[in-house]
Parts: C-alpha cells; sequence; structure tokens
C-alpha cells in the first residue's frame, strides 16, 4: 500500500524525533563523524519526502552499511560493548533511514530509538537528566501513537495527550514490576572494561611530578553516620595504601600475599554508610580501620586493611561498615612486612638517608624519633601550596633541602621516606580526610578536593599508627577543606545578607536530592527489595514470596485497569433517567428478555415480568415509576434513587439464582 | 505442498472457531452488538519485536545492574499491557447494525454495505472491516455516530454467496495487539454468472429495419402520464405534475426495441451449464445495450419479454440463481 506524501511525511517527523530523542545523549562521547552521518542520513531522507524522490538504491545502502561497520571497526576496534554499539546503532538507524518507506519501517525505528535512549541510561543515570530521559520516553509512545494511525492523521497535541494518558496509566504497573522484579545479583556477562577516565586516587602516587593540583568539588563519597560522628581530626577516610618507593614514585603492592597483622580496637564505635561514586577502581574506603563491613559479599580486606572490591566500581555502590579511630596490635611484625616497609632504592636521596640516621642516632626511641622528624617539618620554613614546584629525580633531597613547598603528598613521601631509612616500618596512606556535612540530607559529602595522603608508622607495642606530616605543616588544612579559599568565600557571603548561604542551602539540598536517588533507585537492589518486603511486613523474603506479591500486584493493576477503561464504553446518555431505564433493560436482557427495539417500557415490563412472574411487583413498580416519570410529572418530583434501587434488586436477583 | 497443507489447516481452524462460537454465542443476528466477550486478541508481529526488545532491555539493566534502564523497560512494558486494554476496548462496543448488498458479476469485486454503530462517548479510531478473506477497509466511527461504509466483497462463486466470516479488527493503539471479533452468516449476495461466449443470440422476431413497440411496458423512452393506480412506483409518480395539479399521475414509458430475442437455455451453446449462464448473461447484457426486447426461458423458470434495467436484474438473477433450491429465487 502507498502512502500519501502527506502521510509519509507526518509519519517521518515523527520518527526523526524519536531517533533525535534517543540519540542527543550519545553526541558527546560519539566520535563527531557519527553524529554528521545521522544528521546527513536525516536531511537527505527529509529531502526525498519533501520533493517525493525516489530512495536511494540497495547498493547505495550496502556500501553503507559495510562502510559504517568498517568505521567503528577502525575506531573502537570492536564491535562490542557500549561504546560501539551505541555508534553502530545509530550508523544502523541512519541507514535505515533511507530504506524506510511502510509503517513497520517507521516502528522499528522508533523501538531503535527507544534502544539507543536505553543505552545513553547505561551511560548515565543521575537525577539531573532525569526529565530528560522521561520526556525523550513520552516522545517516543506518542510518535507510535501518530506513526501508528491507520487512517488519517493523529494530531500532534491528541498524540502527546494519548500517550501521557497511557504512560500515566501504565505507571502503577512500572513501579510495581521496579519493587518487586527479583533482582539477580552480578553481571551474566562480562562488561568490556571502559577506559573512561576517572578523577581521584591512582594506583601511584608522585607528588613531585605535579605542579598544580587542581582540585575538583566532584563528589567522592558520601557518608551517613548512624550515631554521633567522629570529630574532624579524626576523619581520615582510608583508601590505597602504598609500599613500594623508587626514589620518586609510591606504588602499591604488587604482591598482596603478606601477612594481616591483627587488631585491637577500643574507643567508640562508628557505624556508618558509605554511598560511594563509581571510579573505576577496585578498592572502597573506610573510616580509618573498619572492624565489620555488610553489603555485597565479594568485599575483603587486605594485608593493610584495605578493603578491597571484586571488581572495578563502575557503579554507584553503597555498603554499611562499623570503624574504630583506636586500635592497637601487641604482636611483633611479621618479618616479610617490616622488610617490605623498609625498603628503600640503593642510592637515591642521599642527603635525607644521611639526615634520618642523624636524628635515628640522637632519638633511639621509636615515639621520640617520629617527634624529632616532625619537629624538622615544623621548624624549618616549609609551606603548604597546592602549586609547588617540580622536584628532581632525588625527589625528597629536592623537598627537603630546597623548594619546601608542597601539599600533603610530598610531606607524607618525605616523612615515610625518613622513616624508613632510619630502619622504622612506615608507608603512605592515601585517601580522604574531612567532608562538608549536608544539613539537608543528614550525611557528610566527601568530595575529591578532600584527597589526602598521610603516612602509617610501625611501633612495637601498639601496632600501625597514623602520622599526618601535613598536620604540622599547615594545621588548618585539616580543620577545614584543603580547599581554604571556598571557606573564606562562605564566610565573607554570611555577612552578605545571607545570599551565599541561601545558595548553598541550595547546593544542599540539590546534593541531598541526588544522594537520595542514588540511594533509593540508582543502588536499589535485592537488600533493599528484602527490606521494603520486610517493611510492608512480610517475614523472611524470598523469590517465592516476591513471585507472588508481584501476581497479586499485576493482578490487582489488571483489574483496575479494565474497569477504569470501561468507564468510557458506558453508552452516551446524559439522561439520568434514561441511564436508569437502560439499566434495567440490560439487566433484563442478561435474563434472556432482550427490548426489542420497537417497543416501549410498558409492553417491555409486561413481557419481562411474564419471563419472570416472581419479580412482577418489582417490575411493576418500576415501569409504573419510570412512565410516570418520563411522561407525566416534573422532572423534580422523580425519585430517581428509588428507581435505581428497584432496577438493583432485579439484578440482585439474577446474582442470586 | 506446504502451503496446502497451511491451507488446510487454516480451514479447519476457521472452522473449529465457527462451531465453537455458535456453541458459545449461538447464531449471529443483526444488529450484532460487539460484546467484550465477543473480542478476541493477540500481539501483532510487530507486538513480538517489540516483547523481544524489552527483554533484551531488561538483560541489559540486570546486566549492568542499571535501575533506570530497568525502570525504562518496565514502563514500555507496562504500557504494552495498558495499550492492549486500550486494543480490546477499542472494538469491543460497536454494533453492527446492518449489512447491506448488491448483486456483483463472478470475478468482479463487490462491495457490502455495512453499517456500524458506535452507541458509547468513546471515539473508535482504525477499525477494519474485512469480509472472509478480501482486503479490508480502515474506518473511524466517532463517539455515539453512525457510519456506512463500503466493503469489498469477492464472489467465490455464482448465485447466492454468503459471507461466512465478517471480521471486524482494530490495532489501535501503538499496532501491538490486534483485537476483533468475528460475525458469522450475517450477510449473502448474489453473484451474477460471468458473462462471457461469443455465439449469436436466437430471434423470435426479425426486426425488419423499423422500430416495433413492445407490447409489455418498459422504462426507455417517456410515453405519457396516465392516472395513477395503487401499487405504482413512487418513482414512477410525476411528482413535478402533482405539484402543479394535485392530481396524482404515473408516467409512462414504452420500450424502443430493434429486435425481440428469446434467450433459450436449450438454444444456446455451451460445454457445460455455467458456460451456458455465461452466454446467457452476455446475451442480456448485449441485449440490454443494443435496446433489443427479450425473454429468458430456463428449465425451471421463464422471465417474459421485457427491457430496461429491472428487467435486466431479473433475468440476471434467475440465471444467478440457476439450480439453486427454489424458495430462494421468489426470495
Amino acid at each position: 500500500m502507498s502512502e500519501l506524501p502527506r502521510e509519509s511525511l507526518y509519519r517521518l517527523r515523527w520518527t526523526l524525533l524519536a531517533l533525535g530523542a534517543g540519540l542527543l545523549p550519545h553526541v558527546l562521547h560519539v566520535p563527531l563523524w557519527v553524529t554528521a552521518g545521522v544528521i546527513a542520513a536525516a536531511l537527505w531522507r527529509l529531502v526525498i519526502a519533501h520533493r517525493q524522490r525516489p530512495l536511494p538504491g540497495r547498493a547505495l545502502r550496502v556500501l553503507g552499511a559495510v562502510l559504517a561497520l568498517i568505521a567503528v571497526l577502525a575506531s573502537y576496534r570492536t564491535i562490542n560493548g557500549l561504546d560501539a554499539g551505541t555508534a553502530l546503532l545509530a550508523l544502523m538507524a541512519a541507514l535505515k533511514l533511507l530504506e524506510t518507506k511502510v509503517l513497520r519501517d517507521h516502528v522499528l525505528l522508533i523501538l531503535i530509538g527507544c534502544f539507543l535512549l536505553l543505552a545513553a541510561i547505561l551511560y548515565d543515570q543521575s537525577l539531573l537528566l532525569l526529565p530528560y530521559y522521561a520526556l525523550a520516553t513520552w516522545l517516543a509512545v506518542a510518535a507510535l501513537c501518530a506513526v501508528t494511525r491507520e487512517s488519517g492523521i493523529m494530531p500532534w497535541r491528541r498524540a502527546v495527550a494519548m500517550s501521557g494518558r497511557m504512560l500515566l496509566q501504565a505507571a502503577p504497573l512500572a513501579v510495581l514490576l521496579f519493587l518487586l522484579f527479583p533482582r539477580v545479583p552480578g553481571p551474566f556477562w562480562a562488561m568490556p572494561n571502559s577506559a573512561r577516565a576517572t578523577s581521584g586516587l591512582g594506583d601511584e602516587m608522585s607528588p613531585g611530578e605535579i605542579s598544580d593540583l587542581t582540585l575538583s568539588d566532584a563528589p567522592a563519597f558520601r557518608v551517613r553516620f548512624h550515631g554521633p560522628a567522629p570529630s574532624p581530626i579524626e576523619r581520615y577516610w582510608r583508601g590505597p595504601v602504598m609500599h613500594d618507593f623508587d626514589g620518586y614514585t609510591w606504588r602499591r603492592a604488587r604482591s598482596p600475599f603478606l601477612p594481616r597483622q591483627p587488631l585491637q580496637f577500643s574507643g567508640p564505635r562508628y557505624t556508618y554508610r558509605v554511598m560511594l561514586e563509581p571510579n573505576n577502581r577496585t578498592w572502597l574506603f573506610a573510616l580509618d580501620q573498619p572492624a565489620s563491613w555488610m553489603g555485597d559479599e565479594s568485599v575483603f580486606q587486605s594485608f593493610d586493611y584495605q578493603l578491597q572490591f571484586s571488581r572495578p566500581v563502575t557503579q554507584p555502590l553503597s555498603y554499611e561498615l562499623a570503624s574504630y579511630t583506636r586500635h592497637t596490635s601487641d604482636v611483633t611484625l611479621a618479618l616479610s612486612v617490616r622488610r617490605r616497609e623498609t625498603q628503600l632504592p640503593q642510592g637515591r636521596n642521599p642527603r635525607s638517608v644521611q639526615l634520618a640516621t642523624a636524628l635515628r642516632a640522637a632519638n633511639p626511641d621509636v615515639p621520640r624519633f617520629v617527634r624529632a622528624v616532625l619537629d624538622v617539618f615544623a621548624r624549618e620554613r616549609f609551606t603548604y601550596t597546592l602549586t609547588p614546584p617540580k622536584l628532581d629525580q632525588n625527589s625528597i633531597d629536592d623537598f627537603l633541602f630546597n623548594t619546601r613547598r608542597g601539599f600533603c603528598g610530598h610531606y607524607a613521601s618525605a616523612f615515610t621516606m625518613l622513616m624508613r631509612a632510619a630502619g622504622v616500618p612506615a608507608r603512605v596512606v592515601t585517601g580522604y580526610q574531612g567532608g562538608v556535612y549536608n544539613r539537608v540530607g543528614g550525611y557528610w559529602y566527601v568530595s575529591q578536593a578532600d584527597a589526602h595522603a598521610w603516612s602509617e608508622v610501625w611501633l612495637d607495642g601498639s601496632g600501625w599508627q597514623r602520622v599526618d606530616p601535613t598536620a604540622v605543616v599547615a594545621p588548618e588544612r585539616l580543620e577545614r577543606g584543603l580547599d581554604s579559599e571556598f571557606d573564606t568565600q562562605a564566610a565573607n557571603a554570611d555577612s552578605w545578607l545571607g545570599t551565599a548561604d541561601w545558595l548553598r542551602q541550595i547546593d544542599f539540598a540539590w546534593d541531598a536530592a541526588n544522594t537520595w536517588w542514588r540511594d533509593r533507585i540508582v543502588e536499589f537492589d535485592r537488600f533493599k527489595q528484602e527490606a521494603l518486603l520486610e517493611w510492608l511486613g512480610i517475614a523472611n523474603p524470598d523469590w517465592g514470596k516476591l513471585g507472588i506479591l508481584l501476581a497479586a500486584g499485576f493482578t490487582g493493576f489488571l483489574v483496575w485497569i479494565t474497569f477504569s477503561l470501561r468507564r468510557e464504553l458506558r453508552p452516551r446518555t446524559s439522561d439520568p433517567l434514561l441511564a436508569v431505564y437502560e439499566r434495567f433493560c440490560r439487566t433484563a436482557a442478561r435474563l434472556g428478555v432482550e427490548r426489542r427495539p420497537e417497543e416501549g417500557p410498558i409492553d417491555y415490563g409486561a413481557r419481562v415480568k411474564r419471563a419472570l412472574p416472581e419479580a412482577a411487583s418489582a417490575i411493576d413498580e418500576f415501569i409504573a415509576g419510570f412512565t410516570r416519570a418520563r411522561y407525566l410529572a416534573p422532572r423534580d418530583a422523580v425519585d430517581l434513587k428509588a428507581l435505581a434501587r428497584l432496577a438493583r434488586t432485579l439484578a440482585r436477583r439474577r446474582t442470586s439464582t | 505442498m506446504l502451503q496446502r497443507l497451511r491451507h488446510t489447516l487454516r480451514e479447519k481452524f476457521d472452522r473449529r472457531m465457527r462451531e465453537w462460537s455458535l456453541k458459545r454465542l449461538g447464531p449471529d443476528r443483526l444488529p450484532l452488538a460487539i460484546i467484550r466477550r465477543r473480542v478476541y486478541i493477540l500481539p501483532t508481529s510487530f507486538g513480538v519485536l517489540y516483547a523481544f526488545i524489552l527483554f533484551g532491555m531488561l538483560l541489559a539493566g540486570l546486566n549492568y545492574n542499571n535501575n533506570l534502564a530497568l525502570a525504562l523497560a518496565f514502563t514500555l512494558g507496562a504500557l504494552a499491557i495498558v495499550a492492549m486494554h486500550y486494543c480490546h476496548r477499542n472494538l469491543a462496543g460497536l454494533e453492527l447494525q446492518a449489512i447491506e448488498s448488491e448483486p456483483v458479476f463472478l470475478g468482479q469485486v463487490g462491495t457490502l454495505r455495512v453499517e456500524l454503530l458506535n452507541p458509547t462517548r468513546l471515539e473508535r479510531l482504525d477499525i477494519e472491516i474485512r469480509a472472509g478473506d478480501s482486503t479490508g477497509i480502515i474506518v473511524s466511527v466517532p463517539a455515539g455516530e453512525r457510519i456506512r461504509c463500503d466493503v469489498p466483497v469477492v464472489a467465490q462463486r455464482r448465485g447466492r454467496n454468503r459471507v461466512v466470516r465478517l471480521a471486524l479488527a482494530t490495532r489501535f493503539p501503538l499496532r501491538l495487539f490486534r483485537a476483533w471479533a468475528w460475525a458469522y452468516d450475517c450477510a449473502e449476495f448474489v453473484a451474477y454468472p460471468k458473462p462471457a461466449g461469443s455465439a449469436s443470440p436466437p430471434l423470435i422476431a426479425p426486426a425488419a429495419g423499423g422500430r416495433h413497440d413492445t407490447p409489455g411496458a418498459g422504462d426507455e423512452d417517456f410515453a405519457g402520464l396516465r392516472e395513477y393506480h395503487k401499487g405504482d412506483s413512487p418513482r414512477s409518480v410525476s411528482w413535478k405534475a402533482y405539484a402543479r395539479t394535485g392530481q396524482l399521475l404515473t408516467k409512462e414509458y414504452s420500450g424502443a426495441a430493434r429486435r425481440w430475442l428469446l434467450l433459450d437455455w436449450n438454444n444456446t451453446p455451451g460445454a457445460d451449464a455455467e458456460a451456458r449462464l455465461s452466454q446467457l448473461a452476455r446475451w442480456v447484457l448485449d441485449a440490454e445495450r443494443r435496446s433489443d426486447a427479450y425473454a429468458l426461458s430456463l428449465p425451471d423458470v421463464r422471465v417474459a419479454l421485457g427491457i430496461g434495467a429491472a428487467h435486466q436484474d431479473r433475468c440476471l438473477l434467475a440465471l444467478a440463481l440457476h439450480g439453486e433450491p427454489a424458495e430462494t429465487v421468489a426470495a
């Protein structure tokens, strides 16, 4: 069946809109030539439709498909995975557009648009984009409504209204499915690791390399304490621990098969929940020393007390923890660990080694030696700065005796190296320190700007203890954030009629909304599902109970939708009196006495009476009441309710027989 | 081979459905309300594709542990369920009020004039009406209105054709589902024999150049007015004259035939009955075109000499119903 040009153009516009809505979020990460290709194909197709030209030939389309495949292979080295798959799907949609003729092609393209939208969601499911996704879905459904009209054209307003109404009616079932659909943990197939750039801490640390540490306010993670929070000075969030030093760069241990020293905890126990941003790394952050953790079973602890995850964190992840900030270890340090944590490259940083040996000779007691080294930082003119000069290959010597300007990484690196040079086991710990309290959401916001590095030193009798040399140089760094400028601004602004405070409130509220979204929706998993069921009063929820609940909810939805849609099927009568009469007729028809088209109420009533002699009096009364109301009495004298009651008695009779 | 098997299976299925419908709902009579019990619904091929794509979305969402992707899949899935109810409701409650048919020559596409009533306050969009295996038409019925539409129909054989199954269907909205209802044996139409053959017709009296008035009245040429008798067709009443004079007068016509023909079954060449009927039909049409008066003689029916459209229809109907039970001829 050939289409009229007007209809074909109309369909094409809707299809292009739906497809475009699916493609738009990908424009930022798909190569430019893919976007250009899709737009070119869309324009070409529009020109063809406007001028009523023939579609491009088959040979051309096949050539296009082959070229697209080769181009995707060349730029991604694969056609698998989210990135390459998205690009390929977009190009194939563009090619399909060039052979779109019949209705089936249009609906297929709209479905491709939906799938592209899904891919966009796989990239980014932030609250910010939620309105866009909702609108794009609506648009796709409206396009489907409009395109599938077979006789005539559906006005766009009507398509939008109808699709909106259908989506609203579908919403209860969607929510039900979302809450009750069994969540299967883990991926079914290996996902290709997307090598997207991540901010935050890395596998290694070379303070000498950095001349300008740019701080971002991007979140690292958020923490909600279930009780009191520790004081700012104790809020050290441990992350990757660096063991291997080559004189310039600190690295994580390559062979972590070392014994973990047992810890004895004391002091308050802090229980909290960490909501980690995806960082493409395998490590998790914890307050100082975690004593226990809950959540995903794929969490384990390495020999340096660092929490590890079994796979890179590519999705937001939450976990429950309990930590202590005071701990001792009274065992002797295993020799293998001691050797590791005192290892230094030969012949590097000679002046520093000399300094350490001298200080150690003067202070044979380890705690006093630590104090002496810290005193060096305090006494000499060291400056805390985010724009330090670059350091040469003997980075510690250069820093200690020459530049004396640096940030936490420089101090932790130099301090640890001095410890090791004097034979004291020490290591660099990276992580975060501090955090801003969000009053709206009731949680701590730890940003990338809170990244920090410090040292841990082994003291015989008390185990690994934290020493933060930065605290000696810039104590205010620990009291506030790293980004002190931000705080001074905020302090100034407080006096400015409180505008900035107001802005800050909005900032807090937005972050709180994001956190809620992340915590409740994005991270909804089977644990939260179980918690929800328990909250609903279902003990020991399992898949069976979930299935029963889902089936019950689904049935309820079907009943609801059936009856809510049936309302519009009622006949078009505006007269309530006639409606009552029609009801009577329907009931009698169900009982086997159908009203003939030419039959009036009195004849019909007589016939019904003959068929149902036992209800004769009720029928008589009804017919008499109806005829009087319809033909004799003034309208306001009619007792409609009594009539309706009579009609109902007849209906009830039917159910009882 | 496979196609034949499919065909037989299809026929068997159709027969089963018909028997089932008869048992469940009784014989169908017009006016026929398409109640909910009459409406069947199944996914279309696009609906199946949609389901597959949703399944893919579900897998992707589960695999990437992406709840928003799952939410999209669930929303689109719930939408399909809602669309199913919309589709079913789009058909339920319609009333098939009447079906009129006109005779058609075998081999030509005829039409059924179907009258649909939408007694509800819901506009019905994209309702497909299809008679038997012919291609259907798609119409919309506004709320509370009644529409008439011409549904194409193809005659399977000469004579009285029953429309075994009239299907009302809809894929509105979203085309994910197709709801349909069947009305069995609600309409029939007559198929005239296909005009064929090239033999020349036998004459009763050759027209010797001049014109002969027919003994019977025709409806070709206006002859004059006469007094109205009870039983005269209102169509032949001269309403102009009535308006002028206030007297009912009937217009009289006289056929102006050139020849008189006797179209006799026994004198018709043809290999079998159908061929003879086709030849007779051809003769009838030719005679009418040439303004020859003609009489028809079949083994069981005779049509007296006459001319004009009504006469032609009478003759063709007699040809169409040749060999069928007598009471249907009388009807």
